[in-house]
């Protein structure tokens, strides 16, 4: 009976084995994934940049053509969240050394970038980022001193994205071109909806906290400062895409400069 | 930064023959550039930053008139409005986070009437 062949792409042990100082060299490279980014291909050079040491795992290494087409297949175009990149670059190394065809991994790698873009932009931009800082924003409202507060930000916000990266380099070498099943990872899809609102619940906690650190005793002060915050906050909401919140704050500064100096 | 991005995809234009052709030195070449070009980047303005302001701020300090409380509300107030314009669109669109928000507003606040 002829034995029955398995597609690469439904393998479920990589055809080759990852070494560690492979591994370690790639998420290393993952920290500067973003160091070539430009309007025209956007993160491609870094995605090949980041896949190369797995690449030189290609029977020949790296002087032969199959090396040459697939590091420069991945180093064109390509689009997705820096952090969750490490889950394409996983995946597509997987590919590559299993031998898949050129065209069928070309259509994985455009499939990739979108959902890699979208569900990082949730998770980080709109839910560990704020969230780290404004747990950091509590820490100096409770009296936490300098090194306190930068330990929480850099301390929280390390934690996430170096977890993430290696959590992905992981996940995209282990289901290979079925890594779209581990998007649907619980953490992935529900983590926005449970960061925000605990970003949230720090802000609303060291906003009063920090400004009264910040102002010194008197309530009176603190109040009307809270409530101009407030006003401001609604004058930046409602000139939402005129002028952005931070050029009119520094115009407010400067004249607040120029009053107290001039007068 | 956008400068750099436009130097990056020069450098990259420039290396378009090589990387089609898959070179190896050039995808690292390439890379290293941005990596290197945005270092300095980092470095010349925080050099400028440093040589500019700090004069200048003490300068304004000299001769500032403001009392130094009013001073310390008004910068402060105004980066929490930036802040809470910034949160909001980010949490605009979740109900809990609304919540959850009011709710720590409202322990915050007790904290500072308790304390």
């Amino acid at each position: 009976m002829a034995p029955v062949l398995t597609p690469p792409h439904l393998r479920a042990v990589p055809r080759v084995r990852l070494p560690a100082h492979t591994q370690l060299a790639m998420l290393l490279r993952m920290l500067a994934i973003q160091g070539s980014w430009n309007y025209e291909t956007l993160l491609g050079n870094g995605i090949g940049f980041c896949m190369e040491p797995a690449l030189r795992l290609l029977p020949g290494g790296i002087h032969t053509p199959r090396f040459k087409e697939a590091l420069a297949r991945q180093s064109r175009y390509f689009n997705a969240h820096p952090y969750l990149a490490s889950v394409a670059v996983g995946a597509l190394a997987r590919a590559e050394l299993d031998g898949e065809s050129p065209e069928k991994i070309e259509r994985f790698r455009t499939a990739l970038a979108g959902p890699l873009g979208s569900v990082g932009d949730r998770l980080i931009w709109a839910g560990w980022l704020p969230l780290s800082s404004f747990a950091a924003l509590a820490v100096f409202g409770f009296g936490g001193g300098v090194v306190a507060v930068l330990a929480t930000f850099l301390g929280l916000y390390n934690a996430g994205h170096l977890a993430m990266r290696a959590w992905g380099l992981r996940v995209g070498w282990r289901h290979g071109m079925l890594v779209a099943r581990a998007l649907a990872n619980p953490v992935l899809r529900r983590g926005p909806h449970v960061i925000a609102p605990l970003a949230a619940f720090a802000a609303g906690l060291g906003v009063p906290l920090a400004l009264l650190r910040i102002i010194g005793p008197g309530r009176a002060l603190l109040g009307v400062a809270l409530i101009g915050a407030a006003l401001g906050a609604l004058l930046i909401v409602r000139l939402h895409g005129r002028v952005e919140g931070w050029r009119l704050a520094l115009g407010v500064l400067a004249a607040l400069v120029l009053f107290s100096v001039a007068r | 930064m956008v400068k750099l991005r436009q130097q990056n995809a020069r450098w990259a234009a420039g290396s378009r023959q090589a990387l089609d052709a898959g070179a190896r030195g050039a995808v690292i070449d390439v890379q290293l550039k941005g990596l290197t070009a945005d270092l300095a980047r980092g470095a010349l303005l925080t050099a400028l930053a440093l040589l500019v302001f700090v004069p200048l701020a003490d300068a304004s300090l000299a001769l500032w008139t403001v009392d130094a409380r009013v001073s310390r509300a008004v910068a402060a107030g105004i980066a929490t409005s930036v802040a809470a314009g910034a949160a909001w669109k980010i949490f605009h669109s979740s109900m809990p986070a609304r919540w959850t928000f009011v709710v720590g507003l409202v322990a915050g606040l007790s904290i500072l009437g308790a304390g």
